[in-house]
């Protein structure tokens, strides 16, 4: 759901300037990159052996057979005195040939039945899967050797052989790349359009699926190469005097291993090293073909950006307060900022929206605020203090022990924040055990008294359901109780109802306010739903492009906005705007972290904004009564009355 | 790796992995090539310091566990093969012994030998007082018996060695008499321990047959016990309670063990799994590098075998002074010395020394000279050399024989085409085929009657062409009739024929090896006696 | 669940005979045969023949095949062309050490494996270790790792005996003894495939959103990847486990022959160099019934981690 992550890679690379090809390469994959030089290096090296080998292949030498690295021979003599260097170099291409001959009949075979199988569905799909899963169940090594049998130990035979019985493999993960494919738009597209079946699955499928079939392919090279050499180790293969394999190497020094260990070494290690190579590459290939934004834990830029002046701290009565955070910062590892100067604070019984459009930071916020925040992501500065308690100061055991039981978390994504394997009796087990130590009975009695307190009727049924069996609503519901578990104080909830019906939501929203009634607990609610704030804030904390820009209780909020941006937004809320006109839209688009100007950033878009606007940074200031804006310009235009809606 | 890893269902769609910055990839590189290197060196380690000799204290334990690489599928020597006599000989005492030095002693039989002139008659006279293992006694009838049922089997090499006993008659409470059907000096050869046809079967179990396959029923010093036996892997012997000769039972115990890679034996070897094992000639250098006893007699004529002397399929192999030319072009001290460990197993006759028919001329006759060659063939009509299609074996590493004289060859302008195949059994079908002139070849010499059977005999299996001399039969119509005197000269002669018609390259006499534990005595194997010794003598040096 | 194991069972006979179908396709063409392999180079032409004859091998091909077919299904496999025992006692008796050595391997590669890889899940040093080194373990042959070690501990350094089987019965501290350096052969490298989808899946389990609830409820790290994360880790591990045993069992072929141990492996090897056929397609029957049921195990194994295959 990209409502509420942020696409961190669009971001970072926003804020980084652009490369060569190769450079990028070498930066994004540089494990892969070397591993396909090496294999480029001894492919050209195979190719060029008639040239720069120092003997050739055949050539006998009796009188130095089986003797260790010397000068004349750099790694060595075999048993019948023939250099192993070249040799090795001579083998290069017959091995690798070898292992391509199976690679291509493993691809000729697995993509277009995989891709059939896929696209076409139904009964041909039906015939393709199941000889493909009967094919798998067949051991293959014994066909391999009965082949050579007949074959007459004819290592094309085999490798063929091998392709053939290999591709079942690759046809299920084609097939199930292909099932994906078929759905996208774009095929449809195609299909309306009257592109023909075949061309659709040739070109365009195709295409979309060639990221998983080079990975199997590049792994499957590495594999072909391994079983021919364990066949020619076997003596299966019939061996060639001018075309030596490094199987066929193994295999020969095998015979002398009680006299001298040496010769196998070489060849061992060049496949060791050829499916070494292939294996990075196609892993390289499976990270460059990945489709979610894959976020990498490199290592923070010790030198980032020099700080900015400290802001100045806001003067609010910041006595009593139950949450305070001020001036928090949250940037990404690699140096741009995401949220900055956010300031709020929640009281004991009160209910707080954090309210903005996506991407302005919210959500970062809430994560923030418990010490939750993702791979990638770290606190750059600021206060987070808890009933009193400096919770970035204390650490990871001051977070540890005011989750749960001092502040609950309910996440957007009702479904997916409970563990499918497990029913939700357990989860609710699991929690309530780690903050009390209860018997079997009081145990089973509290699980129930959660269940009943988030209005579930008939918590008997749903305790035995596992989570993929409810609803979002039920869900949620259950997330709230295992949020209550531990009689937290206080209960943020990041976009609770976004993800579900519009009737459930109403009844969720319910839940949380008649809960903090009753329980006197606070909620602190995130969303982008100004109806939301109305229907359960106390106050409104809006946010804009990484900061706070208002604050104040709702009435003020909705009816009297302090900033251009609040009041922009209201006006464009289609729930309030009145029928039958043209919808008023903001002009323009929210800048994106990293490109954030000095000065107030909704000022480009603002129809208000004035030159000292960008001049420098604008702390937030009180406005009475009781509101807390950004804008320097905010008395003028309530004066004005160009704020009020 | 397993070896088929993605031979099954297929991986499934890996998740998203942790990658990692360019930062940490150098790392990950350093410490994968420092994984590799350190297996390099402790790997290399040993290649320079080879295998370890083992304990020099002598084995004095009182089981023997003896290893060799192949097993027949039936223990039941009458329809089995010489090669496998080190199995059976544990069970069964041969009739005659054959001693190191060529000459034959009494085993179970007293008496032996031919009588009249002109090899047609034999006669036995049995030990008395000899009992099997299953109680029955050995006497004339039950020699009988044994003789006739091994007459009587369609399958195996003893029955057609006595392929020329006409009759057998008993004609005394211990005496046997044999009249063939032409005259045959073999015999006694044959009874011997080396081609086991004298390796006689208890009567009563001769009434069943089939128990012999899995259990054994002769007079030898052990017998088989099933209990401790799984056939094709080990098969444990214990002592004959029945045997006539106590003092040779020199063990409490023996295990034949079978180890089919050759360096796996020499290294159960130095780990005291086993104290003795049937030996590879390709293993015994680095039996000897391991300070294993060896016992390595000169057995096998191995060479490349000029079948085609016809020059059906090959023109120039028709001609003998192509085959001349062959014989001065391979270096066979060099070859020798570097597969087999040794200069003194070239040879370049059909007899090994020891042997009756060997002449030291005859080691003269083709000195290797390329020049020569070059000179021969081309008087032949071959000034650029010819290729020849060639069979090979990787069985016993006569793939590298081959390609060592094939590198030989080439000097001279002569390419050998090879093909391999790696079975045994492959590797002959290919060859009785007739689709190759050449072909490697292996051949046990003992005497030229047994080197008439498979390799001069136009229907013998290495004779693939069915190339005939008249000179030859002549030779041996003499040969057959001989008394022992004569025939000595006359195998020389047998062999100087073979010799000038070049009918095959030899190499080298390949050794029969037999590696032992240090302490250990009692082997004697020569080339007299086929390399094949009485090994139930095996036992711990006093 | 049960009425799709007894589906599975059902199918997995018919399964293993059309395999062997397979192998009986390719066997006319096999040059040689089993008297040539039996009789040995010295035969007569008639001696083959009437060894032929015997063995039934002049029959047409498909008549020997109904002929073992119809044998088979009553569980008679017939007997070996070379030894003339029956197949199925052969097979029995390779079935031990072929066991011990594969479910050796697997447990071994399994429990390591899980082990470094919910470790190395956690980034930091080990992360990268594993990394690394898995990815080297993935691409060393088997055979040649097999040599090496022989090489090593068995002719250098003399720990553990070059090569042989001893039953469990027998001796089960040499039974132990005989199978290291084999199971080491053959688990490191599927060791390496299971550290890294065990890291690669708990990876992914732990970026879960439920994972981060269950953090905000508190609850301890241990128990988020023991009880939570590897629960749902479970299916992509399991699979590599299956396909790490049935690798195992084709890697017995070459690790068999290294350490002269008598199980399937080595067995299917000399079966098709003698051209044994009822023992060949002895194996093959064997083979595929063993693959059928590591399958068949690890479907269930899905269920019990995954509840939502159970109630399908």
């Amino acid at each position: 759901m990209t409502t509420t992550t942020y696409d961190w890679r669009r971001a970072e690379r926003a804020a980084t300037p652009r490369r060569s090809w190769l450079a990028r390469a070498w930066r994004s994959q540089p494990l892969g990159f070397l591993a396909s030089m090496v294999i480029f290096v001894v492919f050209l090296l195979g190719l060029l052996a008639p040239l720069i080998a120092p003997y050739p292949p055949a050539q006998q030498d009796l009188l130095v057979a089986l003797s260790g690295p010397s000068a004349e021979h750099w790694l060595g003599t075999d048993t019948l005195g023939r250099d192993i260097l070249s040799r090795l170099l001579f083998a290069i291409i017959p091995s690798l040939g070898y292992a391509a001959v199976a690679t291509i009949v493993f691809l000729g075979a697995g993509i277009p039945l995989g891709i059939l199988a896929g696209y076409r569905g139904g009964r041909v799909d039906g015939v393709i899967s199941r000889i493909a899963e009967l094919a798998m169940s067949i051991p293959a090594i014994i066909i391999l050797l009965v082949v050579l049998a007949v074959f007459a130990s004819n290592p094309m035979a085999a490798m063929i052989t091998l392709g053939i019985l290999a591709a079942p493999g690759l046809i299920r993960v084609v097939r199930g790349s292909t099932l994906v494919v078929k759905e996208e738009s774009f095929v449809t597209a195609a299909t309306v359009a009257g592109v023909s079946p075949g061309r659709i699955m040739g070109t365009h499928i195709v295409r979309r699926v060639l990221g998983p079939i080079l990975v199997q392919a590049s792994v499957f090279l590495g594999t072909a190469l391994v079983i021919q050499a364990a066949l020619a180790f076997l003596g299966l293969l019939s061996p060639s005097n001018n075309q030596p394999t490094w199987g066929g190497m193994i295999g020969e020094a095998s015979q002398v291993i009680s006299f001298t260990a040496w010769p196998l070494i070489p060849p061992g290690l060049a496949i060791v090293l050829m499916v070494l190579a292939f294996g990075l590459l196609g892993d390289a290939i499976r990270d460059a073909t990945a489709d979610d934004a894959t976020l990498r834990p490199s290592r923070r830029k010790r030198h980032a950006t020099p700080a900015p002046t400290a802001p100045e701290p806001l003067d609010l009565d910041t006595a009593g307060h139950l949450l305070r955070v001020e001036n928090l910062r949250v940037s990404l590892d690699s140096g741009v900022t995401l949220v900055d100067d956010a300031t709020f604070t929640v009281n004991q019984g009160e209910i707080v929206a954090v309210v903005g459009e996506s991407g302005c930071g919210k959500s970062v916020t809430a994560l923030a605020t418990l010490g939750l925040l993702p791979l990638g992501l770290h606190i750059a500065g600021g206060t987070v203090e808890f009933d009193g308690v400096d919770l970035r100061a204390g650490g990871t055991s001051a977070y540890a022990s005011v989750r749960g039981n001092g502040i609950g978390y309910v996440a957007q994504d009702a479904l997916g924040s409970l563990d499918p394997t497990h029913t939700i009796n357990s989860h609710l087990r699991e929690v309530v055990s780690r903050h009390q130590k209860l018997g079997a009975a009081a145990l089973k009695a509290r699980t129930r008294e959660l269940l009943q307190q988030v209005q579930i009727g008939d918590p008997e049924r749903v305790l035995k359901l596992y989570p993929f069996e409810i609803s979002g609503g039920m869900a949620q519901r259950v997330n709230i109780a295992l949020a209550l578990a531990g009689r937290p104080r206080l209960i943020i909830a990041d976009e609770p109802t976004t993800a579900l019906d519009v009737t459930v939501q109403s009844e969720i929203l319910h839940l949380l306010r008649d809960l903090q009634r009753s329980t006197g607990m606070s909620v602190l609610i995130i969303t982008h739903s100004w109806g939301v704030v109305a229907d359960i804030a106390d106050r409104a904390v809006v946010m804009y492009a990484g900061e706070v820009v208002e604050m104040g209780d709702v009435y003020t909020v909705f009816d009297a906005p302090r900033f251009p941006y609040t009041a922009a937004l209201l006006a464009a809320d289609p729930s309030t705007s009145p029928l039958g006109e043209p919808l008023t839209t903001i002009p323009g688009r929210v800048p994106a972290p990293g490109s954030w100007q000095t000065g107030c950033r909704f000022a480009t878009r603002c129809q208000f904004a004035t030159a000292e606007c960008t001049a420098g940074s604008l702390p937030l200031r009180v406005v009475p009564p009781g509101s807390v804006t950004r804008c320097i310009r905010a008395e003028e235009l309530i004066a004005e009355g160009a704020l009020t809606r | 790796m397993s070896l088929f890893r993605t031979l099954g269902r297929a991986t499934p769609p890996s998740n998203q992995a942790r990658t990692f910055s360019r930062k940490t990839a150098p790392r990950r590189i350093a410490s994968m090539v420092a994984g590799t290197v350190v297996l390099v060196l402790a790997a290399a380690g040993c290649a320079a310091g080879g295998g370890s000799g083992q304990s020099s204290a002598g084995y004095d334990g009182d089981t023997l566990t003896f290893a060799t690489g192949t097993v027949p599928p039936s223990l039941n020597p009458a329809v089995g093969d010489p090669a496998y006599g080190l199995l059976y000989q544990w069970a069964y005492d041969p009739l005659v012994i054959m001693n190191g030095d060529g000459t034959y002693s009494p085993g179970l039989a007293e008496e032996f030998g031919y009588i009249g002139e002109g090899n047609q008659t034999y006669e036995i006279t049995l030990r008395d007082g000899v009992e099997f293992s299953d109680g029955a006694t050995l006497d004339a009838e039950a020699l009988k018996t044994y003789l006739d049922y091994v007459r009587s089997q369609t399958i195996g090499s003893p029955t057609t060695l006595l392929a020329s006993v006409d009759t057998v008659a008993v004609t005394g409470p211990l005496t046997v008499t044999l009249t063939l059907n032409r005259p045959d000096p073999g015999l006694t050869f044959y009874f011997a321990q080396a081609f086991g046809v004298g390796f006689v079967i208890s009567p009563d179990a001769i009434e069943d047959p089939s128990s012999l396959d899995a259990t054994t029923a002769g007079a030898g010093p052990y017998m088989l016990d099933p209990d401790e036996t799984v056939a094709g892997d080990h098969y444990t012997f214990v002592q004959n309670p029945n045997y006539w000769n106590p003092e040779r039972q020199h063990w409490e115990k023996v295990t034949v063990r079978v180890i089919a890679n050759a360096s796996s034996t020499i290294q159960a070897l130095q780990a005291g799994q086993v104290q003795a094992a049937l030996g590879d000639a390709t293993t015994i250098p680095a039996a000897e590098k391991a300070g294993i006893d060896v016992i390595a007699p000169p057995q096998a004529l191995s060479g490349i075998n000029l079948a085609d002397r016809g020059g059906e399929l090959s023109e120039p192999i028709g001609d003998v002074r192509v085959r001349q030319a062959l014989n001065m072009a391979v270096d066979r001290k060099t070859i020798a010395k570097a597969l087999y460990g040794s200069e003194d197993l070239a040879l370049s006759q059909y007899a090994l020394e020891g042997q009756a028919g060997f002449t030291q001329e005859l080691a003269e006759t083709y000195p290797y000279d390329p020049e020569a060659a070059k000179a021969l063939l081309a008087d032949a009509g071959y000034p650029d050399g010819f290729t020849l299609p060639v069979l090979t074996t990787s069985v016993s590493g006569l793939d590298k024989l081959t390609e060592a004289v094939a590198g030989q060859l080439s000097e001279v302008g002569v390419t050998l085409d090879i093909t391999t195949q790696a079975s045994a059994p492959d590797y002959f079908t290919a060859m009785v085929s007739k689709e190759y002139p050449a072909a490697v070849i292996g051949y046990g010499l003992a005497n030229m009657n047994t080197l008439w059977a498979g390799f001069i005999n136009p229907v013998g299996p290495f004779n693939m062409f069915g190339t005939a001399d008249p000179e030859l039969d002549s030779l041996y119509q003499q040969y057959w009739t001989a008394d022992e005197e004569a025939g000595v000269g006359l195998q020389q002669d047998i062999n100087a024929r073979l010799v000038d018609q070049a009918w095959t390259i030899p190499v080298v006499g390949a050794p029969l090896s037999y590696y032992l534990a240090s302490g250990l005595t009692g082997i004697e194997a020569t080339p007299a006696n086929s390399g094949v010794p009485l090994i139930t003598d095996l036992q711990p040096a006093k | 669940m049960l009425r799709l194991t007894l589906r599975r069972l059902a199918l997995s006979i018919p399964l293993a005979l059309v395999a062997s179908m397979i192998t009986f396709v390719l066997i006319p063409f096999l040059p040689g045969d089993a008297a040539r392999a039996l009789l040995g180079p010295n035969a007569t032409a008639e001696q083959l023949a009437a060894t032929r004859e015997e063995l039934g091998l002049n029959l047409p091909i498909w008549e020997q095949y109904w002929n073992w077919l119809t044998a088979a299904v009553r569980g008679d496999l017939g007997t070996s062309l070379i030894s003339r025992q029956p197949v199925t006692e052969i097979l029995n008796s390779r079935l031990e050490p072929s066991l011990s050595l594969i479910i050796g391997a697997t447990v071994v590669a399994a429990v390591i494996g899980i082990v470094l890889g919910i470790r190395a899940a956690r980034r930091g040093f080990l992360g990268r270790f594993v990394d690394s080194t898995s990815i080297v373990a993935l691409a060393i042959p088997d055979f040649w790792l097999g040599l090496v070690l022989v090489v090593l501990f068995a002719v250098q350094l003399r720990w553990f005996p070059p090569t042989g089987y001893v039953p469990f019965e027998a001796d089960p501290l040499l039974w132990i003894q005989c199978l290291i350096l084999p199971i080491i052969t053959l688990s490191l490298p599927a060791l390496a495939r299971i550290a890294k989808q065990t890291r690669d899946s708990m990876g992914t389990a732990l970026d879960g959103t439920f994972v981060r609830t269950l953090r905000a409820a508190s609850i301890r790290e241990r128990s988020i990847i023991y009880r939570h994360a590897l629960r749902n880790a479970a299916v992509p591990i399991l699979t590599v486990i299956g396909l790490v045993f049935v690798g195992a069992l084709s890697g017995t072929v070459a690790v068999e022959t290294i350490f002269a141990i008598p199980g399937l492996g080595s067995t299917a090897v000399q079966a098709t160099a003698s051209r044994d056929l009822p023992l060949i397609q002895g194996v093959v029957v064997y083979f595929t019934l063993i693959t059928i049921a590591v399958n068949l195990v690890v479907d269930l194994a899905y269920g019990y981690f995954n509840p939502r295959v159970r109630t399908k």
